[in-house]
Formats: structure tokens, C-alpha cells, sequence
């Protein structure tokens, strides 16, 4: 029991740490390279290994690989962050409709919610990327569609239940605007559970995009982008492996970030989740 | 329905004895000491009531002496548990394994959760007379049969192959006694066995625990947090409290003549004694006041000192000890309620 | 149980119907005539372009397309490639064992490895193994699958040169274990977290301990007692795990260039050639509804409490 409590803790602190540091290096990413990510090519330092001046290498086109994998981070968190902002936006104004007008509008956007959960969000965002035609910004628009089911869901579990209370009943007939009552009443509630879902939601954006990029239809050559990266350096795995390891390595490193941050969060905000220090049964 | 006899304590007559049991949890606040040096006695054909509120103690020691305790996180940290001449806490897991459900059984108070979902309840009889009686199959099944019929399930060919939740609660816990009683143990532990139950229902659990004790001349520890449930069918009780034992009697003389306080409050706090609660309807009753202090930071002076209305100075300052005062008969107070010279009330 | 089956049946069509709606209006709302152009064609000549489109019947209302697309679909017609000319159904139907192959070796994989390894954490719950395996775990769930595919390919088929790196190698057992366990080894590790969720919540339950003070040996308290009702909690999310999973093998097929319905799909994309895609997509749909269909009915024939809930 002890352990666990630890370990949620290690959770948000190890996660928490490792977000930090690759928003700070996102943010900071032209005083940390060392070379310009996309300008600086020089065919005669062409895929030349690690070590000395180049610490990650280079790539064929003789850039700086350490400079592309610290200008990537730009590129992964704007996925994560533009993603989640627009599946939640989604998400919390269709649970509020759905919560609020009832009826025909319910059905209709619980039947959208359970079809969006039927079927896994790689199919739905490859559905839009065939319609949108490869590009990153495409991409951003298909992930930012495709994942708000569960939000939508627990906006409008907590619409139907708050509806219920006497203190909601109470703010209308007091004359309060359902605008004010959302956002005094439902909102503060679903933060919490929004907030982990969106942290865990940008792990899997940022997988994804990494995965589209990888199958070439999302971030082209040359944006400094982790998935594109490992894209252009498929062809090169047996003759310059370096150029595959460190973009993997970042996103590895990235996504086990907000793995644990989401994790720790979902246990800091549900201790049931946690298994809280009971001693139920033993007594 | 006590026992007229007067006891001995030779081992030949005893069922089962506890001496100082310790229990330790390891919690996230530190060592917990959940049972602290618990001794009781039982008489061979005796039926005996483990009372107390919850966190007192009572589930663990009861469930020490099966040593079913959760080995990740509790520890019997020293004591003996002498059953049939033997320290039970000195057997190695195997002759433990053939105890269990054999010589000594249990039941538990939530009869939905303590039955496997999954499993005909025919076949969680059944399970007990493969492992402990060795038989095949169709000699499993119809023991099985023969045990259900016996604690008094309509039909029981049928439930045979139902599953738990297509049952009552009722027939539920009759089934665990069932599984409790299969193969004859010489004694049945009952963790609040009607607890969870109907207020109508838990009479005839009792009744039927009582019939099959006289049947199988067995010795029966009946684990309770309500002396009123149990009044008409124990021998003998021992009250606990906080992890130890503050008084122990004859049930007559406890409900007749409670020494100690919290024995006292308990008693109060029962609905016309010595009446099974049959209906829902309660008259309001006395409540004891406060709750059970924290294990992890106990007081240094009476743990009950706190809820007492007969607390001096000296119970919060010194910890009393157990006194015996009769036969098999002791107490764990500075101010014994029957010396009335030395109580004052608050 | 037959019930069951038929209203879980009757379930499926609206759910695929509306699937195939939002799918048709997805890729349909689009200009057909910007479909054609960006469709590997140079400048045509206007005429050209209705020409086509008529032939293609893209010059109707969408209503009128739909209706047709649906009538045809539920014959099992899919349309034309754009490009190609060739019959949809035909080619991702010549595609689908690939990919189910892949995707059944992958599930093994999660299922023969994960399952055991969680067990053998909960019943290890608190030891350094259990700690190992929890934070192998965690990593596992977060490495990107494709370049775990690539670390693969590099050590088992660049550096010891165990195995062939692409292809489908007609049909040979070499070429599918690299994909195989490139997709199977992330939801290895899922399905280990999840079994050791599940088997720690049923070892605490009542009835294990009512099953050890029957003087069960371990061994029968873990085969009958634990592992069964842990199997049904694991069931209520394999069935997502895996239809993630038939997602996933698009990636996969393209990293190893496994002739699946996913490579197909990723090319159908790069071309616009919206009937492929669609096809491609309703088909993985319709395998992922189908695997979800068959863990529910799997869990009710193992779990009898359902019959009354």
C-alpha cells in the first residue's frame, strides 16, 4: 500500500519532470542546437556517424541531427497540444448538448460517441487523411477530430447528474444563466478527468503522428518532425542507424512522459484508482 | 442454554486455545498492531462470541487461528494457538492445507462475495470432499446433494447447478455452511455470519448453526459486533477491544453483570437482551459514543479511556491489565463495575 | 445464448451503417473533380474531367451516390478503383490473410506472453520481478511500435542475420515473426498490465479466501478460482486491445512491406484513390467489429451472470 502511494507519486514527479524538460526544450530549441535544423545542410558532412562536431550525427543531407530531434520536440508537442485542445473543445461542447438538450440531439451525439469509440482512432484519422491528402496540417486537423469520445461522455454523465441536484435547480430558478451554471457548477467537476484524459490523449496523438509521419503522410521533408525523421531514415537503417535510434529515442522518451504524468494525475485525482490505504477486511 | 458443567482446563476438554496472539500490519502509516496479546480458552462443545466494534481485533484473531492472513501485509508476530494438542502456528503450509476446511472451518459475513461467481455452487461443495475426503466425482456430487438437503435447500438437485447469484442471500450463506460443515470439523469459525443478511433470515441461520453444532458435536467461535444477534445461542464471551481482550465470562454473568464499561455499553446498546432482533423496527438505543482510537498512535494509558463514563485520572496515565476474578472469568479495568465502593460516575 | 447472438447480430447493422455513412460522407464531400486531379492525372481538359465522372457516376447528387454505394456494398461490391480500374472488393479481399495472419500471429503473441507474465507478476506483487516487469510495462506501452520494428530489423535481421526484414516471403514463417512481434509486443505489455490489474483485484476477493480455507492447494485455487474470473475481467478490454491492434497493422505492413490490406490502404491515401481507401477502412472496421463481437460472446458463455444483469 505504501509502495503504491509512492510509486503514483513517482508517477507525476518522473512524468511531470520529463514534460517539462521537452517543453523547455521545445521552447528553447534555437539556443539549444547547435545548427539550424533545416538550413544548415553540407553535402560534404553527409551521414557522417556520431561523435565530435555532430554528437547525433548527420543525416544525407549532411544536417544535424541533434539540432532536427531538439527542433522536433516543437513539432510533437504542437500535436499534442493543438490535438487536445480541439478533441476537448469537441468533446465538452458535444457532452454539453447532449447533457443539456436531451432527446433527439442526445441519441444522436451518444450514437456519434459510441461509433467514434467502435472503431480505433488510426482508422478514423487515416479515413480523414484520405479525404484531406497527406500534409501535416491535415494531419492535426484528423487527430484533432478523432479522439474526444470519452470527454464528451464524462461532460455529459456530469450535465445529467448535476441536473439532478437541488443546487442546480436552486442557480435556475434564481434566474442564473445555464452559461454561469456550466461554468460554475459543471465545469470545476470535469476538469480533473478531462485533464488526464487530454495528458494521456497527447501521448497517443503524438504516437500517432509520429506513425502517420512515418507512413509519409504527415510532416514532408525536410520539417524537423521525429516521425518524418525516421521515415527518410528507413531506406539507411543498415548503413547510417544512428539516424533511427535518436528520433525514436525522443518520442520513446516523450510519450513515457506523458504516459506517467497521465497516470500519476489520474491517480492524485481518483484515489479509488489508487487503491487508498484501507484496511477493509483485515480489521 | 449454557453449559452446566463446571470446566476444567486440562487440554482434554479444550477445543481450541489462543494464548498472547500478536498481529501486525504494515500500513502506510507504520506497523499496525491489530491484535496485542489476545488468551482465550474454548471448552469442547462450547460456543463461543468474539464481540467488539469493528477495528477491534475480533476478524483477525479469527482469522489468525485459520492463518488466512494476508501474508503481504500482516504477521502474526508471536503467540500460540493450541488446537488438538498442537501449535498451529508451528505447522508448515501443507498440514496447515489439510486443516483447513477439515478440522476447522470458517464462514464469512458476506455470503455474495464469499462464493465464486463463476462456479456451481454444487461444485463449490463438492471441491471441499474431493481435497479433504479424496473422493471421485459422483461420490462428490452426491455428497454434495446430501449436504444441501442438510442445511435446508429446497430442492437441491437442482441448485446443485445454479450459480451463486441465482440464489438468495440467505440460501447463500447456507450454502457456505454447507461448505463450512462438509467434512464434520471440530471447529467452525463464524465471521459475523449474519451481518449482511435480513433480520428475518438471521435467526434461521443461527438456528441452523446451532442444530448441526449439536449434530456434529462441534465447538462453535462466533465473531460479532452485536451481542443481541448471538445472546440466545453462546456459552462464552470475550469482549474485544482495540486489539485486546478486556473481558472475558460466562455469557450469563457477563449480560447479568458486566465489569467493564465498554461490556457494559455493548450490552446497552442492544435491543431487549436477550431477544433475537426479528423485526427491522429498533427502539432508539444508546450509543457508545466516540470511536475506536487509532492502532498506529495508541493512548499510553486505557484505549477506552477516551469514551468512558467512568474514567479517573489514572486510566489515561496506566494501561490496565487483565484480572482474572472467577472462573474463567477476567477483566481488563482499573474500576472492575461490580466493586461498586470504587466507581464513581462522571 | 442463441438470443443473445441474434440481437448482438442485429446490433451490428445499424453500427456498420452508420460506420459506412460517415465514411462515404467523409471521403465523398470532397469535389470529385479535385479527387480526379490530385489523382496521379495532369491537367485535363474540362470535358475530359465530366467525362469521367460520369463514368464513374460522380456527376449524380451525393444522396443518389449513396443510396447506389450502399445497395452495392451490401452485395458485397465496392466499386472501382479510380485509377486502376479494378474491382475493390476483389483486391482487398485478395489482401485481408495477409493481414489477419499478421494480426492473429500478433495476438498470440499478447496473449501467450502478456497473460502469463501478469499472472506471474500479481502472484509476485511487491518483489523486485514484479517491479521489473511493471516498469518493462509502462515502457512498453509508450515505445512507438514502428521503431521498436526498426530496433528489430536491425538487430535480428542486419546485425545476426536471423531473419528476412521485409516481405511476405511467400507465406514463409521467417518473414511473419518480425512483424509479429513488432505489433504483438506493445499490447504484450498492455495485456500484462491488465492481467496483473485483474488477477491482484481477484486474489483479494472473498471467495479466493473462502477457496483457502477450504485447505485448496494453490495450485486449484489458481486454476479454478483465480484464473478464471481474472480471464473474464481481462476479456472486457482485449476486445478493444485487439481492434487497436487491426489498427495498428497498417503501420506494420508498410514498415515490413507485408502485402496486407494496410499497405494497400497507405497507397490508396498517397494516389486519393477514395474507393480503395474506403474499401480498405470498412474492411478493418468490419474485422475489428466482428473480433469484438465474438470476445462478448465469448465472455457470456464463461460468465454466467450476465444472463441476469
Amino acid at each position: 500500500m505504501m509502495l503504491k502511494s509512492i510509486f503514483a507519486h513517482k508517477n507525476l514527479m518522473f512524468g511531470g519532470t520529463i514534460v517539462v524538460l521537452v517543453v523547455l526544450m521545445a521552447i528553447a530549441a534555437p539556443l539549444l542546437a547547435p545548427f539550424d535544423p533545416v538550413f544548415d545542410a553540407d553535402l560534404m558532412n553527409s551521414e557522417m556517424p556520431p561523435g565530435g562536431e555532430f554528437l547525433f550525427g548527420t543525416d544525407t543531407n549532411g544536417r544535424d541531427v541533434l539540432s532536427r530531434v531538439i527542433h522536433g520536440a516543437r513539432i510533437s508537442l504542437s500535436v499534442g497540444l493543438v490535438t487536445q485542445i480541439l478533441n476537448t473543445i469537441i468533446g465538452v461542447s458535444l457532452g454539453l448538448v447532449a447533457g443539456y438538450m436531451g432527446r433527439f440531439w442526445d441519441d444522436l451525439i451518444m450514437g456519434l460517441t459510441n461509433i467514434m469509440l467502435s472503431i480505433p482512432v488510426i482508422v478514423f484519422a487515416l479515413a480523414i487523411m484520405a479525404a484531406l491528402g497527406p500534409g501535416l496540417i491535415n494531419l492535426f486537423i484528423a487527430l484533432g477530430l478523432t479522439n474526444w469520445a470519452y470527454t464528451c461522455r464524462i461532460t455529459r454523465a456530469q450535465v445529467l447528474s448535476d441536473k439532478k441536484k437541488d443546487y442546480v435547480k436552486a442557480a435556475k430558478s434564481l434566474g442564473y444563466s445555464r452559461a454561469s451554471i456550466m461554468f460554475t457548477q459543471i465545469m470545476p467537476n470535469i476538469l480533473g478527468p478531462v485533464l488526464v484524459i487530454a495528458t494521456l490523449g497527447s501521448a497517443e496523438a503524438i504516437l500517432l503522428e509520429a506513425a502517420l509521419s512515418f507512413l509519409g503522410l504527415g510532416a514532408q521533408p525536410p520539417t524537423p518532425s521525429w516521425g518524418g525523421m525516421l521515415s527518410s531514415a528507413r531506406d539507411l537503417l543498415f548503413v547510417a542507424p544512428w539516424l533511427s535510434i535518436f528520433p525514436g529515442i525522443a518520442i520513446f522518451v516523450t510519450v513515457l512522459g506523458f504516459n506517467m504524468l497521465g497516470d500519476g494525475l489520474r491517480d492524485l485525482l481518483d484515489p479509488k484508482s489508487v487503491g487508498a490505504t484501507k484496511l477493509g477486511g483485515v480489521r | 442454554m449454557m453449559k452446566s458443567n463446571i470446566p476444567n482446563s486440562t487440554d482434554l476438554t479444550c477445543a481450541i486455545k489462543v494464548v498472547d496472539l500478536h498481529v501486525d500490519f504494515a500500513t502506510a502509516g507504520g506497523v499496525l498492531p491489530a491484535v496485542r496479546g489476545v488468551s482465550f480458552e474454548l471448552e469442547q462443545g462450547e460456543t463461543l462470541a468474539i464481540v467488539g466494534e469493528s477495528g477491534s481485533g475480533k476478524s483477525v484473531t479469527a482469522l489468525s487461528i485459520m492463518q488466512l492472513i494476508a501474508k503481504r501485509t500482516g504477521r502474526i508476530s508471536s503467540g500460540e494457538i493450541v488446537f488438538d494438542g498442537q501449535d498451529l502456528l508451528q505447522l508448515d503450509e501443507h498440514k496447515l492445507r489439510e486443516m483447513r476446511g477439515n478440522a476447522i472451518s470458517m464462514i464469512f459475513q458476506e455470503p455474495m462475495s464469499s462464493l465464486n461467481p463463476l462456479m456451481k455452487v454444487g461444485h463449490q461443495v463438492g471441491e471441499v470432499f474431493r481435497r479433504h475426503l479424496k473422493v471421485d466425482r459422483a461420490e462428490a456430487k452426491r455428497l454434495s446433494i446430501e449436504m444441501l438437503r442438510k442445511v435446508g435447500l429446497s430442492a437441491p438437485e437442482r441448485r446443485y447447478n445454479e450459480f451463486p447469484h441465482q440464489i438468495s442471500g440467505g440460501m447463500r450463506q447456507r450454502v457456505m455452511i454447507a461448505i463450512a460443515l462438509a467434512c464434520r470439523p471440530q471447529l467452525l469459525i463464524a465471521d459475523e455470519p449474519t451481518t449482511a443478511l435480513d433480520v428475518t433470515i438471521q435467526g434461521q441461520i443461527l438456528d441452523l448453526i446451532q442444530d448441526l453444532k449439536s449434530e456434529n458435536e462441534m465447538s462453535v467461535i462466533i465473531i460479532t459486533h452485536d451481542l443481541g444477534v448471538v445472546a440466545e445461542i453462546v456459552d462464552y464471551v470475550v469482549v474485544m477491544y482495540a486489539g485486546q481482550v478486556v473481558e472475558t465470562g460466562y455469557a450469563r454473568e457477563i449480560f447479568e453483570q458486566p465489569r467493564h464499561p465498554y461490556t457494559k455499553a455493548l450490552i446497552n446498546a442492544v435491543p431487549k437482551l436477550g431477544l433475537r432482533t426479528r423485526t427491522k423496527q429498533r427502539t432508539r438505543l444508546e450509543e457508545i459514543v466516540g470511536t475506536v482510537p487509532n492502532l498506529l498512535a495508541l493512548p499510553a494509558g486505557c484505549a477506552f479511556c477516551e469514551r468512558c463514563d467512568y474514567a479517573q485520572e489514572i486510566c489515561s496515565t496506566s494501561a490496565p491489565s487483565m484480572e482474572v476474578v472467577g472462573a474463567r472469568r477476567s477483566v481488563r479495568c482499573h474500576f472492575d463495575l461490580t466493586k461498586k465502593d470504587r466507581h464513581h460516575e462522571r | 445464448m442463441f438470443a443473445f447472438i441474434v440481437r448482438r447480430l442485429l446490433q451490428f447493422i445499424p453500427t456498420i451503417l452508420g460506420i459506412s455513412l460517415i465514411m462515404f460522407l467523409l471521403l465523398n464531400l470532397i469535389p470529385g473533380n479535385a479527387a480526379l486531379s490530385s489523382a496521379g492525372r495532369l491537367e485535363l481538359a474540362p470535358e475530359v474531367v465530366e467525362q469521367i465522372k460520369a463514368e464513374l457516376g460522380l456527376d449524380k447528387p451525393i444522396v443518389q451516390r449513396y443510396v447506389q454505394y450502399i445497395t452495392r456494398l451490401a452485395q458485397g461490391d465496392m466499386g472501382q478503383s479510380y485509377l486502376r480500374r479494378y474491382d475493390v472488393s476483389e483486391v482487398v479481399f485478395s489482401r485481408l490473410g495477409a493481414t489477419l495472419k499478421l494480426a492473429f500471429a500478433a495476438i498470440s503473441i499478447a496473449l501467450l506472453i502478456g497473460v502469463p507474465l501478469g499472472f506471474f507478476a500479481a502472484l509476485k506483487q511487491g518483489t523486485w520481478m514484479d517491479m521489473l516487469l511493471t516498469v518493462v510495462a509502462v515502457g512498453g506501452v509508450s515505445i512507438p511500435q514502428f521503431w521498436l520494428g526498426i530496433l528489430l530489423m536491425y538487430f535480428f535481421g542486419f546485425m545476426l542475420h536471423l531473419l528476412p526484414t521485409s516481405g511476405y516471403g511467400n507465406g514463409s514463417l521467417a518473414n511473419l515473426v518480425l512483424p509479429a512481434l513488432t505489433l504483438g509486443l506493445g499490447y504484450t505489455a498492455m495485456l500484462a498490465r491488465i492481467t496483473r490489474a485483474a488477477v491482484i483485484e481477484v486474489l483479494t476477493s472473498d471467495y479466493v479466501r473462502t477457496a483457502r480455507a477450504k485447505g485448496l492447494s494453490e495450485l486449484a485455487i489458481n486454476v479454478r478460482h483465480v484464473f478464471r474470473n481474472a480471464f473474464v475481467l481481462i476479456l472486457t478490454t482485449a476486445g478493444l486491445l485487439f481492434g487497436s491492434l487491426i489498427g495498428q497493422t497498417v503501420v506494420v505492413e508498410r514498415l515490413f512491406s507485408w502485402p496486407g490490406i494496410g499497405s494497400l490502404v497507405v497507397e490508396a491515401i498517397f494516389q486519393r484513390d477514395i474507393p480503395v481507401a474506403q474499401g480498405c477502412l470498412l474492411v478493418i472496421i468490419f474485422v475489428f467489429l466482428t473480433v469484438n463481437l465474438l470476445v462478448d460472446i465469448l465472455y457470456r458463455a464463461i460468465n454466467p451472470q450476465i444472463d441476469f444483469e
